[in-house]
């Protein structure tokens, strides 16, 4: 592992040579940053992967049985497990997606799933991830590279190989398609902060990168057009475009991001968008609170991954414990993302967290509030020393494959971010993180 | 399911525009050491001819500045650094067609001129040699891993206008020319509808050694604007 860790330039020159960069928009201005690599992974030992990945499992179990019960039965609407208004007044609840029937009745196919180890070594769930979770890419290539700076590292220790993301991605691609047509990767552009992944992912897959005004619609079936005109249908559209934008005819009118019609085929099963419409109605940070009751009503078992302890002003009792214990609560805005809207409480001023106390007194259902977990540090090169910064792991969870578990898999690798601010607990790329490998122990 | 030969007209102009812009640099960077070579003689006008036949202005005011400017300025269209960045505009749309690896031939010179050109590093000779490599390193790359013959062959029009155009700009020997002439009417037998037909036959009949020897700048002007107009992408 030393060998590994000396090598942190080199790895960082081979990420620079292979372009892995993320856009950033600050002040109305794109710039291309390059992804800080650390070279110490987060090991995740076999007994505590075999926890996790059934626990992963079950959940995205639970909330694809959910999303597919909201825009169909809504029994537990019905049967008061989750109450209407969380579900209704959702930004991601999308009443054009009543009784459509996706391919597979699968509706989250990549999930992004959101944790953080506590000190005890029980992991919580942060946040669930069913539009567009990005970020599998950069472990992905970081091990591609790490093998080759460093292949006594790989000797030496039993890991999970890593690199076989792709075929997981294609074989749900394959299996969700339509009409035998080809594989794409919709990407709004050059200018998308995750570029690099959509491209990578892509050639990885051998699906085709599709840009905006690559493909059209007739008579419900989609179609990429080739350089003279020519068509070849396509089955399976791996869309990096949020829902508003993917259809100006459907949505948002001046989009131009994405394929006129393109929800009226899908609406027809001609096609899998991958991952569906109105998925954001379940990883709403509000919704968030009920997947636990999900797993039990929807499974009947009792959930193996635990949420971070959770307070919804909605319900009085959790609206009195947050109004008298904001300050050491971590309060978030359910309409925000991407780490912005998080606010802990202990870092406002008396009258800062006033002004935030009757914000959520004025809209209860915009908030949620936890306890500020105690998450396990990680230790991270800085300059030429070791330091501990907080860290998360995303997991990837992929649905709608062909093997075993109802084609559900958990990819044995995940994106662990870190915080490179000592003070702080955000560790999103678009703020400043960086990234670890995650390795997976076999034995 | 076959995705090996679909090709959207964006990529299509991007694959064409590519090849324009790596033999742009690899050709700058092979005017640039002529030139740089002949100034050390004191010769001034080296520059302006150069900057001329490039269609750029004079925009420095002494030696020092212009050997930079030409390699290192971003805001000089025709400067090495511009080209790389046109072609890292064009390559990086095209990562799965043409692959990691051979991105990273595109990737690496952009990082080493925008470090250099950051850092107030004066070119030199090894630093011009080596983006001359990962230029001929690109090349072999697509060679290695691009198998698909539309890709290829988009590339390689783009190359070849672009090495007729430098070679009638800078006034090279007529058999260069025409001999990668020869190879674009190979590219237009394989891939007839990317050409603007018109303007090749033009080409074709403007191009003889006698009318090429003895032709003005309006004969020039000429060939240059029809292969400007010989591809429709």
């Amino acid at each position: 592992m030393q060998t590994l860790i000396e090598s942190r330039d080199s790895v960082n020159r081979w990420l620079e040579r292979y372009g892995v960069r993320f856009g950033v928009y600050k002040n109305g201005v794109f710039n291309e940053q390059f992804f800080p690599f650390d070279s110490i992974p987060r090991v995740i030992p076999k007994k505590d992967w075999d926890v996790l990945e059934k626990g992963l499992i079950q959940r995205v179990k639970a909330l694809n049985a959910f999303l597919w019960d909201i825009y169909h039965e809504k029994s537990i609407i019905k049967d008061g497990i989750v109450p209407e208004e969380f579900v209704y007044s959702s930004k991601g609840y999308m009443p054009e997606c009543e009784g459509i029937d996706p391919i597979g009745k699968v509706y989250s196919h990549i999930s992004g799933i959101d944790l953080v180890e506590g000190k005890d070594g029980n992991w919580f769930i942060l946040e669930d991830n069913l539009r567009i979770p990005s970020g599998a890419s950069y472990p992905m290539i970081a091990r591609e590279i790490t093998r080759k700076v460093s292949p006594t590292t790989f000797i030496d220790n039993s890991i999970a190989d890593n690199r076989d993301y792709p075929e997981i991605l294609k074989d749900m691609m394959d299996t969700m398609n339509a009409g035998r047509g080809i594989n794409v990767i919709l990407t709004p552009g050059r200018y998308n902060s995750a570029f690099f992944e959509h491209s990578y992912l892509a050639e990885k897959t051998g699906a085709v990168l599709a840009f905006p005004g690559d493909m059209t619609v007739e008579d419900d079936i989609v179609w990429y057009t080739g350089l003279y005109k020519e068509k070849v249908r396509v089955g399976a559209i791996y869309r990096r475009v949020s829902d508003e934008y993917l259809d100006p005819l459907a949505f948002e009118a001046s989009s131009l991001l994405g394929v006129p019609n393109l929800f009226q085929a899908y609406k027809k099963g001609n096609v899998a968008v991958i991952n569906c419409f109105g998925n954001g109605v379940a990883d709403d940070k509000g919704i968030y609170y009920f997947v636990p009751k999900m797993v039990k009503y929807y499974l009947g078992e009792e959930p193996i991954l635990h949420n971070a302890p959770t307070y919804l002003p909605y319900y009085k009792e959790d609206y009195d414990y947050i109004l008298a214990n904001i300050g050491k609560l971590v309060i978030k805005d359910v309409s925000e993302a991407g780490g912005y809207g998080v606010v802990f409480g202990r870092d406002l001023t008396p009258e800062k967290l006033e002004e935030l106390k009757s914000l959520i007194v004025e809209q209860p259902r915009r908030w949620i509030a936890q306890e500020v977990i105690d998450f396990k540090d990680l230790e991270i090169i800085d300059g030429e020393e070791k330091v501990w910064r907080k860290a998360d792991l995303r997991a990837f969870v992929v649905s709608g494959g062909s093997g075993a578990n109802g084609g559900v898999r958990v990819w044995k690798s995940g994106l662990t971010r870190f915080s490179r601010n000592p003070a702080s607990f955000v560790v999103n790329s678009s703020q400043g993180g960086g990234f670890k490998d995650t390795w997976i122990m076999n034995e | 399911m076959n995705n090996s030969t679909i090709l959207s007209p964006s990529k299509a102009n991007s694959l064409f525009w590519l090849g324009r812009y790596t033999e742009r640099v690899y050709l700058e960077l092979h005017l640039l050491r002529l030139c740089f070579d002949k100034m050390i003689d004191g010769d001034p006008d080296d520059y302006g001819r150069y900057l001329s036949a490039i269609g750029g202005v004079s925009m420095y005011p002494d030696q020092a500045s212009i050997i930079n400017g030409l390699v290192h300025d971003v805001s000089n269209p025709a400067s090495v650094i511009s080209s790389v960045e046109r072609c890292n505009d064009n390559a990086v749309l095209l990562r799965d067609e043409i692959k990691s690896p051979t991105l990273g031939y595109i990737q690496m010179p952009l990082e080493l001129l925008r470090q250099n050109a950051k850092n107030g590093i004066e070119p030199n000779v090894d630093e011009l040699q080596t983006l001359t490599d990962w230029m001929l390193a690109f090349w072999g790359s697509i060679e290695e891993r691009v198998y698909d013959d539309r890709v290829r062959t988009l590339l390689k029009i783009g190359k070849l206008i672009e090495h007729i155009d430098m070679n009638v700009r800078f006034g090279y020997k007529f058999y260069r020319i025409e001999e990668a002439f020869s190879s674009l009417l190979a590219c237009r037998t394989s891939e007839p509808r990317a050409f603007n037909a018109a303007a090749m036959d033009e080409l074709a009949e403007m191009l003889s050694e006698e009318k090429y020897t003895s032709g003005d700048s309006e004969y020039k002007n000429r060939l240059l604007y029809l292969l400007g107009n010989a591809v429709v992408l």
